[in-house]
Formats: structure tokens, C-alpha cells, sequence
């Protein structure tokens, strides 16, 4: 096996939303934490972790750059929104998302983020009309191949038919490791199961998943079964999740400079439930990934209601689980 | 989203103990006067992810001891300002921070009676990048307060 790469490890600081909202972790306890789990690179959502955002002052910056010298790390990526219903009654028109999308790559600089995540439904034509403003600011956009969109996905070529016409450095993609759900992920079963959703069905549709029989098929079959409202929900669930084939990363790697290390569940320091990183990694140290990878923890909205969240030691493991597979300390 | 059913019923059911990330906050629920109005005070939070402008606050109910309170008798006051709940719409660009507690002033002559209310809210917000439809979600919250001495 190759181990030898230029891969880096990170921590999008929306893991520790829940410590976050219950004010158990300030942002600098949420940066000093992931300095400590041996992260070097910081990923956020500044909705969630900037008071006043999208009025920062100047001050807040200095203090950000100064967090990062002081506990050893590189700022990475800004999370954008393009938030087209913030009025009511009407849509953003497409020169006021052309200002949105200036506005967060203005805050993505000042961060010292060389790269911004961009949502995966926001449009080709956009992110062409911006592209001028993302070299002069000098930071990628990368649109975000969340699932249930995949690299072959027609939207998604799009979107790299307009980094190839255009042959700009600053836009490409960023894949979320939520597009190798490999199994359907045990916490949101077990939610779905305390909400109300029929133990066996829950089972069926989980095992029709891991057969990849196609979604609708299992939607048909759960309300031919009487399913509930809460069962129909989660076969509906299948069309929003995804296993796609992680050798296409190695055609795509051209235009990929960031990634989301989406998971939902860590079983111990090698495993997590759903999403077989063993069999994702290794394809990105052959095609030469040479960005970071960032730990993102999403289980805390499945698991809230019944237990204590403890997303620290959930990002933990997830990076002890990288740092092996990425060779480290061999 | 329904109410949790334990699956064995003689199981005892599960300790909630995500409830602390509730709409409605322990703390603050007392008498006041606002503007020269006699009334009380509830605390209430942002239960979304991220910050939103108060534009995706969709709707904002609450009731107390039972009795639905009418939205007129509402102001909701935050970092100082204050706005009636029917302006919320129009204001795209004040954000609520997710850790910033808004204060709901409901005008009530006399104010409560001393000692514990039944205070239910439910806060409707507008997730505003979801580009299909207009999903609003609903946080729906019931709370037994003791009213805090003044």
C-alpha cells in the first residue's frame, strides 16, 4: 500500500455544535480542542460560531488570527450559506447572491481561509459570474458534493464542466465523506425506531439499503406494508443517502482541494459505523490529495433527545481512526 | 416529528435529557413592566443550528396556564432592541446568534400570580438556503416555571 502523501488533518468546529449551544465550549476552547486532538487545519460555520457574523469587527479577526498562532493552526475553510429565502415573500435576485457569495469570500480572507465551501445547490451560471471575485481574493470556492449528489451526477458536471471551460484555480469541489454511507446509520434508525418508526420495518429498509435495492422500490414496499408515518419517512430517508463508488475520486482529483470527513458515529478509535473510511483513504493517497481532511460530526441531532452528547471524544476517535489510516507515526 | 413511544412498555422511558436545548429557557420567567406596562417575562432561544435573520422566524406562539397568548401582547426584545412580533418579517437583516436568549414581554395587567405556570411555545423558523419549498421547522416546547421573585 502507498502511505506516502501530503494529507492533513482538521476539524470543522460544527462538531462541537452541541457543546457550542449549551455553552460548554467557547470558540477558543472549540479551536483548543481540536489543536489538541492533533488537528492542524480548522474548518467553520460562522453562523454557528461567530457572534454578530455577518458584522465582525476588526478586533475579532486579530483575536481569530491569534487563537491560531497560539494553539498551532491553519485556518482552512469558511462554510458558505447563499441564503435566497431571507425575505420574506421573495428570492434573492441573482445580483444580491452574486453580493452574498462576495460578502462570505471578503470573511473567508479575512479568516485566512484559502478555501469556501459552496452549497451544492447553488448553480453553475452563479458560480461563474463569481469566479473574478474568488481569484481576487485568492479563495477556492468548492461546491460541496453532499448526497445524495455524487460525482457523476448531472448537476455535479456541470459544475466541473465550468471549472474545465474556464480553467480557473479557484473553483472545484468538495466531496463529503456522507456520500460513502455505506450502511444506514445506526443512530438515526434507533431515533427514528424512539419516534415511533416499527422495529421490524426499520430493519427491513435498513437492510434493503445495505442491498442497494433502489429507494422508491423500498418507499413502495414500506407503505405496502402499512408502514407508519414515521417508517414511510425513513424509507423516503434512502433518497437523501448514499454509497457511491470511492474510485471515482481518483478522475475527479484534478478539481478537488478540500474535503468534509462527514460521520455520524465512531464505534471505537478504527471504525465508524456507516461510512468505511478504510476504503476511502486509500484512493486519496493514490490520486495525491494534498488537502485536509476535515472531522465533521453529525450525530449529536440523532442521539440528543435520549443521551448526553460528547462530541470531543467522537472526534477523537474519528481522527485516531485518519491518523492510522493515513500512516502516520509509521 | 411525534412524541417518543418506549418500545416495551414496561420499560421505563428514556431520560431526556437533550430537552435542555428546548425553545424555552429554565431561567428568567418573572414579572416586569415594560414601558409603563404591567406583564411578565419569558426567556426563549434560537433552537436552529445557525444564526438566522429574525425574517425566518415563521411564527412564534405561546401559551400559558393553557390560554393561548395573543401575538399583539408579545414584544420580543433582544441585545436591547425591541419588536413586535408582526414586524418580524420585514427584519431580513437583524441576526439572531444561536447563544443570544431573546426576552418575550407579554403585557398582562397585574402580571402572574406567585408560583409555578405552565408555559408551552412553539417557535416556527425558516431554514433559508434550502432552495425546494419553504421548509419551516417547528420546536415545540412545555415547561413547568416557577415565577422568579422580582
Amino acid at each position: 500500500m502507498q502511505t506516502k502523501h501530503n494529507i492533513k488533518r482538521g476539524v470543522s468546529l460544527y462538531s462541537f455544535q452541541e457543546e457550542t449551544f449549551l455553552r460548554k465550549m467557547s470558540l477558543e476552547d472549540c479551536i483548543a480542542k481540536a489543536s489538541e486532538l492533533g488537528a492542524t487545519g480548522i474548518q467553520v460555520v460562522s453562523e454557528q460560531s461567530m457572534p454578530g457574523f455577518p458584522h465582525l469587527s476588526d478586533a475579532f479577526y486579530a483575536q481569530w488570527h491569534e487563537w491560531m498562532e497560539k494553539y498551532g493552526c491553519t485556518p482552512v475553510c469558511h462554510d458558505s450559506f447563499l441564503d435566497t429565502k431571507r425575505h420574506k415573500g421573495r428570492n434573492l435576485t441573482e445580483e444580491e447572491c452574486v453580493e452574498s457569495v462576495i460578502r462570505d469570500l471578503k470573511h473567508a480572507s479575512k479568516l485566512g481561509c484559502s478555501v469556501m465551501r459552496i452549497l451544492v445547490s447553488t448553480s453553475p451560471e452563479l458560480m461563474e459570474k463569481c469566479i473574478p471575485y474568488a481569484e481576487e481574493y485568492n479563495v477556492k470556492m468548492g461546491i460541496e458534493i453532499h448526497s445524495p449528489w455524487h460525482f457523476d451526477q448531472p448537476w455535479i458536471q456541470r459544475h466541473i464542466e465550468v471549472a474545465e471551460r474556464t480553467g480557473t484555480k479557484h473553483f472545484g469541489l468538495i466531496p463529503d465523506m456522507g456520500i460513502y454511507t455505506k450502511r444506514y446509520p445506526r443512530v438515526m434508525k434507533d431515533r427514528l425506531i424512539r419516534n415511533g418508526a416499527t422495529p421490524a420495518i426499520a430493519e427491513y429498509i435498513c437492510e434493503a439499503y445495505e442491498t442497494r435495492i433502489f429507494c422508491e422500490y423500498v418507499i413502495f414496499e414500506v407503505r405496502s406494508m402499512g408502514g407508519n408515518a414515521l417508517d414511510i419517512a425513513m424509507a423516503e430517508s434512502l433518497r437523501h443517502n448514499i454509497w457511491s463508488n470511492p474510485k471515482r475520486l481518483l478522475e475527479y482529483m484534478p478539481y478537488i482541494f478540500h474535503i468534509h470527513a462527514k460521520f455520524y458515529d465512531m464505534v471505537d478509535d478504527e471504525t465508524e459505523y456507516s461510512i468505511p473510511y478504510n476504503e476511502v483513504i486509500p484512493y486519496l493517497i493514490q490520486g495525491g490529495y494534498e488537502g485536509y481532511l476535515c472531522s465533521e460530526y453529525e450525530g449529536n441531532r440523532h442521539i440528543q433527545d435520549i443521551s448526553e452528547v460528547d462530541s470531543v471524544e467522537q472526534v477523537r476517535r474519528h481522527q485516531a481512526m485518519m491518523s492510522k489510516l493515513l500512516g502516520e507515526g509509521q | 416529528m411525534t412524541v417518543a413511544t418506549p418500545l416495551d412498555a414496561t420499560a421505563p422511558p428514556p431520560k431526556r435529557v437533550g430537552i435542555v436545548r428546548s425553545f424555552l429557557c429554565d431561567e428568567g420567567f418573572r414579572n416586569a413592566t415594560y414601558k409603563g406596562q404591567e406583564g411578565y417575562e419569558v426567556q426563549v432561544r434560537l433552537t436552529s443550528y445557525r444564526s438566522l435573520p429574525l425574517s425566518c422566524v415563521e411564527g412564534l406562539t405561546l401559551k400559558v396556564d393553557g390560554q393561548e397568548v395573543s401575538a399583539e401582547n408579545i414584544t420580543f426584545i433582544m441585545n436591547g432592541y425591541s419588536h413586535s412580533i408582526s414586524e418580524l418579517p420585514q427584519l431580513s437583516s437583524i441576526w439572531w446568534f444561536i447563544l443570544d436568549t431573546a426576552t418575550l414581554f407579554v403585557a398582562h395587567e397585574g402580571g402572574l400570580s406567585a408560583g409555578v405556570h405552565e408555559v408551552e411555545g412553539t417557535l416556527i423558523t425558516v431554514e433559508p438556503y434550502i432552495t425546494a419549498g419553504r421548509f419551516s421547522f417547528y420546536n415545540s416546547a412545555k415547561k413547568s416555571l416557577q415565577l422568579e421573585q422580582e
